[in-house]
């Protein structure tokens, strides 16, 4: 099965709490984007409750995220398969300021 | 009567006479509070067609519903007047204490007639009103002025909105200030200092009562202890700047002028860096659990020891839109705009106007002659230390302040006509409101909500960006459902901002920010208040028709469908690095959206308003006067 | 200037935490006064330069200054509890108590012309009704003892344990 690797860039919050700016995750062939969440929810258990909710599959409204700083998913739409050399950039989107 | 007095207080500072104006609770149902009911007293108490400086342009200030009583973030008061940066309504919110000591004084509304012939502080004190002497505090700062009024009437408890020197000197987009908190944007500083009206101080002694008040603790402590939790860490842990980063990852950080959306120089002016380095504390407004305002520090350098209050938007104007990646230049140049009562977005975009207008050859360092600097400087971008120069003018209004101090439209307008040049075409504005920290050509249904904004392009009254970087929608397209998004979000908005409540509380009613999820309790806290009962379409009601009535205003000063527009650059200069890069709003889409959009409001396709519309959402006079 | 025992309790506030909200001001106007009037609460917040921030209610002193300084005999301090009681047929408002407070605990209520101060809400199932409110959690009923006992177990957690990160 092939592998493929992407970049998770983390800001916000989730830099906060993980007290990185971004890590590599290794993805098998069809494994989507609620894959990735399942697996930052058991390598950072602190962003469970924070960013991920507490059930680790999905993520709490108001975080999402970009594939390369282009294409933007929507909260619920986490069937996205990425591609080798993704950047899945996290964001904790706010109004105002 | 629950949640109102009734009595909205009339002040001729002319006369100096006082006299009260009872509103019945059917007004009260209908313009609510904040935004709404402060642009309605301008619509009722302003002479059409007025110079926004001359003495028939009246000070509306509107209090919340919720102000004074435990429920959460309630304490918010609108301002509004005719604009005289952009001839229409200029409605403004802000936070804290005022709003409170307002209620508790007995006052649902103020309306401040005419011009005083010497500088004056009003003195709201309970029901009796005073006319005290302001030239002492001439001079003085923001906070400074309201220190001294405290002081003077040795109380604590006596809140004050002031303008600072920016104000005084009529800087067209000074504000107005009150507790460490601002009304800002439209020029409200400059209508006061017009009228000579250096502060509205007030002390309210009287208890608030609600109709049900067991209803009124409960909800209020159980939406405050939400409010610690995830949906507002954000808020609590990094405050708005945390967009900073959000923004520049997406392309859409405003850059030297909005030239670029990406900013190389990103993470060391973002709310990551801000707080990791200069972090004093996070405080609140009076009334909110949540704490989302970043007192920040300057630790070293020839600014060392400066403070303020660090937002999103103050930052990125002053910040990555002037090429500034110093944090401390940041702090410096925000603090100058708190302090002399300048509002810092207009501020932020004016100085990247001339930075960009010095860099094309048009200005030279001669422009910058000054006291200071007697053969100018380079206001080249990334010069912190220009843009504080070239800030301070334009709070006392000297050199070249002379001519910044009026905003990009004026100035670029004056520039181009002195010289044979085309410096509009990188004047961010519209309507004469300089835009703010989203960069449109990356999100069409903003550039849609930007363009129709009553007050400018606004991203706090569209709000349209939420659609398209929630990835709702393609935001690099249009389609036949934008005219209706962008009603959607700038109702969903008026919603709050004529409450007023402030929009961080969204998510901390049921966990979902939509109209679903919020509006319910909303309506339970507004029964619980007011005895009224108000139900779902109640609270649709109360956006639709904060919007209506200031696009009514807009109407009746002149307001045709041209003037919505956009800055020539989101229009024909698309950014060429970044994910957002190549992209830019047509006239063409521009003009389908707008069609959209009228459709979508019901509207005429000129964007007038049919008398059947008015009449339907209560405003029978105003169908009179200009409904079609 | 007189300090508590280590036996009575008393509202403390950590200026670390508290933000200024007032909220526990309008609480506290309810609970006592059934209106909420930042007036009319025993519990006052002060900010000072705004980012010293704390909020202030009665510090149930050893041998009460307020309650020596009455001369209509009017205070009286509970010996089990420390708080201070009121006898208002005896109160004639003349503030001398508001005098010898050091701390400014004590206001007079201008239409009722008694003193007011916090009785931590002991008429109150639930306890201070401030404590329960607070949205930081910066208002504890606590004794001088414990309150120090806090302040040892966060010192030595962040000597060896390294300084706490914002608010996590």
């Amino acid at each position: 099965m092939d592998e493929i690797t992407i970049q998770v860039e983390f800001s916000g919050i989730s830099r906060v709490m993980t007290g990185e700016s971004g890590i590599s995750i290794s993805l098998k062939e069809g494994e989507t984007v609620a894959d990735v969440v399942r697996k930052l929810g058991l390598k950072f258990p602190k962003l469970v409750g924070e960013i991920i909710e507490k059930d680790g599959e999905t993520l709490i409204p108001s975080n999402l995220f970009s594939v390369n700083g282009e294409k933007i998913l929507h909260e619920t739409d986490l069937g996205y398969q990425p591609k080798n050399g993704d950047r899945l950039i996290l964001l904790s989107l706010l109004a105002g300021g | 009567m629950f949640g109102y007095s009734g009595k909205i207080l009339h002040i001729d500072l002319a006369e100096r006479k006082t006299w009260v104006e009872e509103k019945s609770e059917e007004w009260y149902k209908i313009y609510i509070g904040g935004v709404s009911m402060a642009t309605r007293l301008c619509w009722e108490n302003i002479k059409p067609g007025c110079d926004p400086y001359s003495p028939d342009n009246p000070v509306c200030i509107a209090n919340g519903i919720f102000a004074g009583t435990p429920v959460p973030v309630g304490g918010k008061y609108g301002l509004a007047s005719k604009s005289p940066m952009t001839g229409f309504i200029g409605d403004s919110l802000s936070g804290s204490w005022f709003s409170i000591a307002l209620k508790r004084a007995g006052w649902d509304g103020v309306v401040i007639h005419g011009a005083s012939e010497n500088w004056v502080n009003i003195f709201i004190d309970d029901e009796r009103i005073e006319f005290r002497d302001a030239t002492k505090l001439l001079g003085l700062g923001t906070f400074e002025t309201e220190e001294a009024i405290r002081e003077e009437l040795a109380d604590d408890q006596v809140r004050s909105a002031t303008i600072g020197p920016a104000g005084e000197h009529m800087v067209r987009f000074a504000n107005v200030t009150n507790d460490g908190r601002q009304a800002g944007r439209t020029g409200h500083g400059a209508v006061w200092g017009s009228k000579k009206l250096k502060a509205v101080s007030v002390r309210g002694t009287q208890g608030i009562k609600v109709a049900d008040p067991d209803t009124i603790n409960k909800l209020s402590f159980d939406i405050t202890k939400e409010a610690q939790g995830p949906h507002t860490s954000k808020y609590r842990i990094l405050g708005t700047t945390t967009n900073v980063l959000n923004l520049n990852k997406l392309g859409l950080l405003p850059t030297r002028n909005y030239k670029e959306g990406v900013f190389e120089g990103a993470e060391k002016v973002s709310g990551e860096y801000l707080h990791d380095h200069h972090n004093v504390k996070t405080i609140a407004c009076a009334q909110c659990p949540i704490a989302c305002e970043q007192m920040s520090i300057v630790k070293s350098g020839p600014w060392t020891g400066t403070m303020t209050g660090i937002e999103y938007e103050c930052l990125f104007a002053n910040g990555p839109n002037l090429g500034i990646s110093d944090m401390n230049a940041v702090i410096k140049l925000i603090d100058i705009a708190d302090r002399s009562g300048i509002d810092a977005i207009t501020m932020g975009v004016t100085l990247s106007w001339a930075m960009e207008t010095y860099e094309k050859g048009v200005f030279t360092a001669q422009d910058f002659k000054c006291e200071k600097f007697p053969e100018g400087f380079e206001m080249k971008f990334g010069n912190g230390e220009a843009a504080v120069t070239t800030a301070e003018l334009i709070r006392d209004r000297e050199g070249i302040g002379k001519l910044l101090s009026d905003g990009t439209r004026i100035a670029s307008g004056k520039i181009d006509k002195e010289r044979g040049t085309e410096t509009w075409k990188w004047a961010m504005q519209s309507k004469g409101l300089e835009t703010a920290g989203y960069d449109a050509r990356g999100l069409k249904t903003f550039s849609l909500g930007s363009a129709v904004g009553t007050r400018g392009p606004c991203h706090n009254r569209t709000a349209a960006y939420d659609p398209d970087i929630q990835g709702e929608v393609d935001r690099f397209k249009v389609d036949e459902k934008r005219g209706l998004l962008a009603k959607d979000t700038e109702e969903y908005a008026a919603v709050y901002d004529t409450l007023p409540l402030c929009k961080f509380i969204r998510r901390c009613f049921t966990g979902k920010a939509d109209r679903a999820g919020a509006w319910p309790t909303i309506a339970q806290l507004i029964n619980a208040t007011t005895g009224w009962e108000f139900k779902y379409e109640d609270i649709d009601l109360i956006g639709e028709r904060a919007h209506t009535i200031k696009k009514a205003f807009n109407v009746r000063e002149g307001w045709k469908r041209v003037d919505d527009d956009l800055p020539w650059r989101w229009k024909h200069d698309p950014m060429t690095k970044g994910p957002s890069a190549g992209y830019v709003t047509t006239d063409e889409e521009l003009e389908y959206m707008k069609d959209l959009y009228y459709e979508a409001k019901g509207w005429t396709k000129e964007g007038l308003i049919p008398k059947k519309k008015l009449i339907q959402l209560g405003m029978p006079d105003v169908a009179e006067q200009i409904g079609v | 200037m007189v300090a508590s025992t280590s036996k009575y309790k008393y509202i403390d506030c950590d200026p670390d935490l508290c933000i200024g909200c007032q909220i526990c001001e309008y609480v506290c106007s309810y609970t006592k006064n059934g209106e909420y009037n930042t007036y009319r609460s025993r519990i006052r917040t002060v900010r000072v330069d705004e980012v010293l921030i704390t909020a202030i209610a009665c510090r149930t002193c050893e041998n009460a200054p307020c309650v020596i300084a009455c001369p209509q005999d009017a205070l009286s301090q509970d010996p089990e509890t420390g708080i201070i009681h009121i006898d208002a047929r005896k109160c004639d408002g003349c503030a001398w108590c508001v005098e010898a407070c050091d701390f400014g605990a004590i206001t007079l209520n201008h239409q009722t012309k008694l003193a007011e101060f916090c009785d931590q809400c002991e008429d109150q199932e639930e306890g201070p009704q401030c404590v329960l409110w607070c949205p930081k959690e910066a208002l504890s009923l606590t004794t001088p003892d414990q309150r120090a006992q806090k302040s040892r177990r966060e010192r030595v957690i962040e000597e060896v344990a390294g300084p706490k990160k914002s608010k996590e």
